[in-house]
């Protein structure tokens, strides 16, 4: 952490607070020196959708579903056959794995993935060039956490990932381990608060892309993934 | 914000549009009915919407703190903060980052805040060309039309309008079904959006803490335009703020639900910082433009909570006013019931007295706000500060009430004269009344004023307990 | 100018005693309970006979029902449209009238409201009428929220509605009751009972002086809530609301259609058989 802000600090010796913002923070204080802070703070119990004592997997599984997502569960023996009947049932002909991963997509699953994939008439690419990752047909990828409440997988640039293997091809393939779920939005970001610097992008992903913008229509796959499979890996 | 036609006229064409007045009708209620049957499934959520009201008030309370805090979390992980007072500061310092960065080809995700500095023609007189990313916005920018709702900006557009739109402006084949209009969207973005060398978006919040700037999007725009360009442009109102990473916890489990009923939207982004050394992807400049506008003069007063505001449009669906007016009628980026308050407050309140007006004060916006902001209650403290420049005919008529009111012989008088003022035709029904009741009569009739009033009946024949 | 008066805190009368209510005695209430009617402008002038059924049903359940003459308006219209000068004289009128007062009932859910919310901080400039307008605050009941908090009578099951009907809510009653408050007052949904609309707490677009200002808006929104009402093919409406009551039934009728409104006290005033089943 100590060692991200240096290097930041290293790499922008530019970045720096405008004279004008800083000027008008300073009138503000003056105008508004006296403004009580009668506000009083929340906990988490308050607003609590789920808790630890709840079937989390189930649960994430339930609002990904809701979401637009088609989730499965798997063991590490059979998580790899799970993606490749995805691939399969997508017929997706080029396929993305990004070659570092902060979640349960690296050792023995990875190899394992890796492996299954080398069996199937596909052409995998490990290379975050933009060629490779805009003519992918489908990505897989792991994630950093994910949230039972509301089905969502949160991926993070985390160790150097690419925000675009989990944006750009129409199909998103994520590995998710059981133990990384957690119960509920504000257990997420309690942790992250904990975890030190966050990672410059970091993305809770819910469900498809999709809109509605037109006549109200649900359409999926507007500028992200049209369609979204979470392998949930219940021993990892 | 003035417009050359009124607010009166803009509503009469409005209304006598019934397509539009349908279409409206059909998104907003669908939107009420899925806020509803989200927040219906959800634990306590009264206590989220405290615990947001609550994190905004604080917020809003200690604002030069919070700022500041922001302001230097955001330049240790390398961004770069300005400050633009009002909408040309905010456009000069956006045109100036983008002259510097040399870039040409500029993309945008949907922003409130650069709606209402009017960005784009200023980026195009700066000789950029910007696309908006988000369909419905593209949708509209390609048509030259406005958005006429802050999350669903084309809610008056048919598809066939929007088919025609996409043939005229990008040469596509004809064709009304929302997928594929989707599809040729999104293949004419992935080229745009794989050459453009600026991206600017709004923020849904700012986290002081940790100088994170929060984007919720469904399409994924707001995630390609903070990844394809070189430099990041992010346009913020300086009321954005919330402390902590913590907050963002319950401002988001109300945001899309209160938005479109939706737990989560698909895509919460939360940047902090340009792209890290190790990245491969990611802008490698990171600008954050604070803009002001107006609203630092809110702060402390009668309209501070105005400012609490999260731009998630329940009110405006939930807003009968709204459902049969639509967007335009307002004509101001904000438009429904919010619209009404924000819009007089930060554009001047003479210029848009009508606004605060144009409402029947039924609460619904106020009981489906996420962050319970009265705004029935601040509508009449807007009427309040405008009541001295109404016109004379009504500020004498409200004298003239006043004064029969005060006394229970004029009142008595008044009611005695009604009978022969308003009479009914045969039917016992007037169908034209005269004079101020006129406008009464405009879409109703009025039941002829019965000779004997409850006060005479009762001194007649209740008085004496019969 | 202005009277001067002091402003005295009234006793309370003891509570009612529940179990003769529940016994559905009228007159048990020793000592009885002392009503001061504010019918409001709107019933006074256009609705005499829900004012006469709010007075036979106190009545009847043992209350002794006063009428100051002297009352006018509330000062609502002035008060939602911001000429806050005029509703202050207004309020202040009013306060003066029912300031000797045990408790204020009336028919009227927004007028309620108004004087609940609004009608002190209007007073803030005369310390002794805020605070009397404070204290009539808490002594201020709509009719059917006094049955059921002050009078301890169950409504519902006293109503006798002997066709299906449906509900209006009006919504400056927001801060009097909820829509399930309302609903509870009445006897249960049913084919033959309660048809609910299917938003059961949209705005008919009356607002006050809003229909006059914005007949246009207000006019589309009455279109849109009588489409609601009739959808429940109930011809009944109950609407314990003046204001909405002379727009809607006005509405409908420029529009042919058949709905009936009435105010509850007038429903259940029949239903005691206190008044003659209405023309």
């Amino acid at each position: 952490m100590e060692r991200d802000a240096s290097r930041d600090s290293a790499r922008h010796p530019d970045a720096r607070v405008s004279p004008a913002m800083r000027a008008f923070i300073a009138g503000l204080r003056r105008k508004a020196a006296n403004a009580p802070d009668d506000a009083g703070d929340w906990e988490s119990s308050q607003i609590r959708q789920v808790s630890r004592a709840d079937d989390l997997p189930a649960r994430f599984a339930v609002a990904a579903e809701k979401a637009g997502a088609a989730v499965q569960r798997a063991s590490i023996e059979t998580a790899a056959q799970s993606v490749r009947s995805v691939i399969e049932a997508r017929v997706a002909q080029r396929i993305h794995v990004p070659p570092c991963d902060d979640g349960v997509l690296a050792g023995t699953l990875r190899k394992r993935v890796l492996a299954a994939l080398s069996q199937m008439p596909v052409l995998v690419s490990c290379d975050n060039a933009d060629a490779a990752l805009f003519v992918a047909d489908a990505s897989v990828t792991g994630a950093s956490a994910a949230i039972a409440e509301t089905g969502t997988m949160v991926c993070t640039t985390a160790g150097g990932q690419t925000r675009g293997s989990t944006l750009y091809a129409p199909v998103h393939i994520v590995l998710l381990g059981r133990s990384q779920i957690m119960p509920d939005l504000c257990d997420y970001f309690d942790e992250a608060c904990t975890r030190g610097e966050l990672p410059s992008n970091v993305n809770l992903i819910t469900g498809p892309s999709k809109t509605a913008d037109i006549e109200g229509v649900l359409v999926v796959g507007v500028h992200g993934p049209g369609a979204l499979h979470i392998v949930i890996v219940d021993d990892l | 914000m003035s417009t050359p036609t009124g607010f009166k006229q803009r509503v009469a064409d409005a209304i006598s549009d019934a397509r539009l007045v349908r279409a409206v009708h059909l998104a907003t209620l669908h939107k009420v009915e899925s806020r509803e049957a989200s927040f219906l499934a959800m634990r306590d959520p009264e206590a989220i919407r405290d615990a947001a009201a609550q994190i905004k008030r604080r917020t809003l309370r200690n604002l030069p703190r919070y700022l500041e805090q922001f302001a230097e979390s955001v330049a240790r992980r390398g961004g770069q903060v300005h400050f633009a007072p009002d909408a040309a500061a905010a456009r000069r310092i956006v045109c100036e980052i983008a002259r510097a960065s040399g870039a040409k080809l500029a993309v945008k995700s949907k922003s409130m805040a650069t709606e209402e500095i009017e960005l784009n023609p200023a980026l195009e007189a700066a000789g950029l060309r910007i696309v908006e990313t988000d369909l419905g916005e593209f949708i509209v920018q390609i048509d030259r039309d406005r958005p006429s709702h802050i999350v669903t900006p084309i809610i008056h557009k048919t598809r066939q309008q929007v088919a025609a739109a996409m043939v005229r402006a990008i040469g596509c084949e004809y064709t009304d079904d929302p997928a594929r209009l989707t599809q040729i969207a999104r293949a004419y973005l992935r080229d745009v959006f794989q050459r453009c060398e600026l991206g600017i978006t709004g923020v849904n919040f700012g986290v002081a803490e940790t100088g994170t700037l929060c984007i919720c999007t469904n399409e994924g725009n707001g995630r390609m335009t903070v990844t394809r360009p070189r430099v990041h442009i992010a346009l913020m109102g300086i009321e954005k703020l919330v402390p902590r990473l913590r907050d963002l916890a319950p401002m988001l489990k109300l945001l899309s639900r209160s938005s479109t009923g939706q737990p989560m939207t698909v895509y919460t982004t939360l940047i902090t910082g340009p792209r890290a050394a190790n990245e491969p992807d990611g802008p490698r400049e990171l600008h954050v433009v604070l803009l002001d506008n107006g609203r630092s003069r809110l702060l402390g007063g009668d309209y501070e909570s105005v400012l609490s505001c999260i731009r998630c449009g329940a009110c405006l669906n939930a807003c009968p006013v709204y459902r049969n007016i639509g967007g335009h009628a307002y004509a101001s980026v904000y438009p429904g019931p919010i619209g009404s308050l924000v819009t007089p407050l930060l554009a001047g309140l003479h210029r848009n007295a009508d606004l605060p007006r144009a409402s029947s004060l039924c609460g619904a916006c106020q009981a489906a706000c996420p962050v319970k902001i009265d705004i029935p209650g601040l509508l009449v403290k807007l009427r309040r500060d405008s009541a001295a420049a109404q016109p004379l005919s009504k500020r004498a008529a409200i004298a003239l009430w006043a004064w029969l009111m005060t006394s229970p012989a004029r009142y008595e008088a008044a009611q005695g004269l009604l009978p022969l003022l308003l009479r009914g035709d045969a039917d016992g029904w007037i169908h034209a009344a005269p004079g101020p009741a006129a406008a009464w009569t405009h879409s109703r009739d009025l039941p002829a004023p019965p000779r004997e009033t409850f006060r005479s009946l009762w001194r007649s024949r209740l008085q004496d307990g019969a | 100018m202005r009277r001067r008066r002091s402003f005295a805190p009234l006793r309370r009368s003891p509570a009612a005693n529940p179990r003769s209510v529940r016994a559905g005695l009228p007159g048990v209430y020793n000592p009885p309970v002392r009503a001061a009617l504010f019918v409001t402008c709107l019933t006074d002038t256009f609705f005499p006979r829900a004012g006469e059924a709010v007075v036979r049903v106190l009545r009847h359940f043992g209350c002794a029902v006063e009428f100051p003459p002297a009352q006018t308006c509330c000062g609502q219209p002035a008060y939602n449209s911001g000429f806050h000068r005029a509703a202050r004289d207004v309020a202040a009128h009013w306060v003066e009238v029912f300031d000797p007062y045990e408790c204020v009932v009336t028919p009227s859910a927004s007028c309620a409201a108004m004087i609940s919310r609004h009608t002190p901080e209007l007073l803030a400039d005369d310390p002794a009428l805020k605070r009397a307008a404070e204290r009539l605050a808490e002594r201020t009941y709509e009719f059917s929220v006094f049955l059921r908090d002050r009078l301890l009578v169950d409504t519902a099951a006293l109503l006798r509605i002997a066709e299906p009907f449906t509900v209006h809510y009006p919504c400056h009653a927001r801060g009097v009751y909820s829509v399930g408050e309302l609903c509870a007052s009445l006897p249960g949904e049913g084919p033959n009972g309660l048809r609910l609309p299917r938003h059961t707490d949209l705005c008919c677009g009356f607002g006050g002086m809003f229909a006059i200002d914005q007949p246009q808006i207000s006019g589309a929104m009455a279109g849109d809530k009588l489409d609601e009402l009739a959808a429940t093919r109930a011809e009944l409406v109950v609407c314990n609301e003046a204001g909405c009551t002379l727009n809607l039934m006005g509405s409908a009728n420029r529009r042919g259609m058949c709905l009936r409104f009435r105010h509850v006290a007038e429903l259940l005033a029949e239903s005691l058989g206190l008044l003659e089943p209405a023309p």
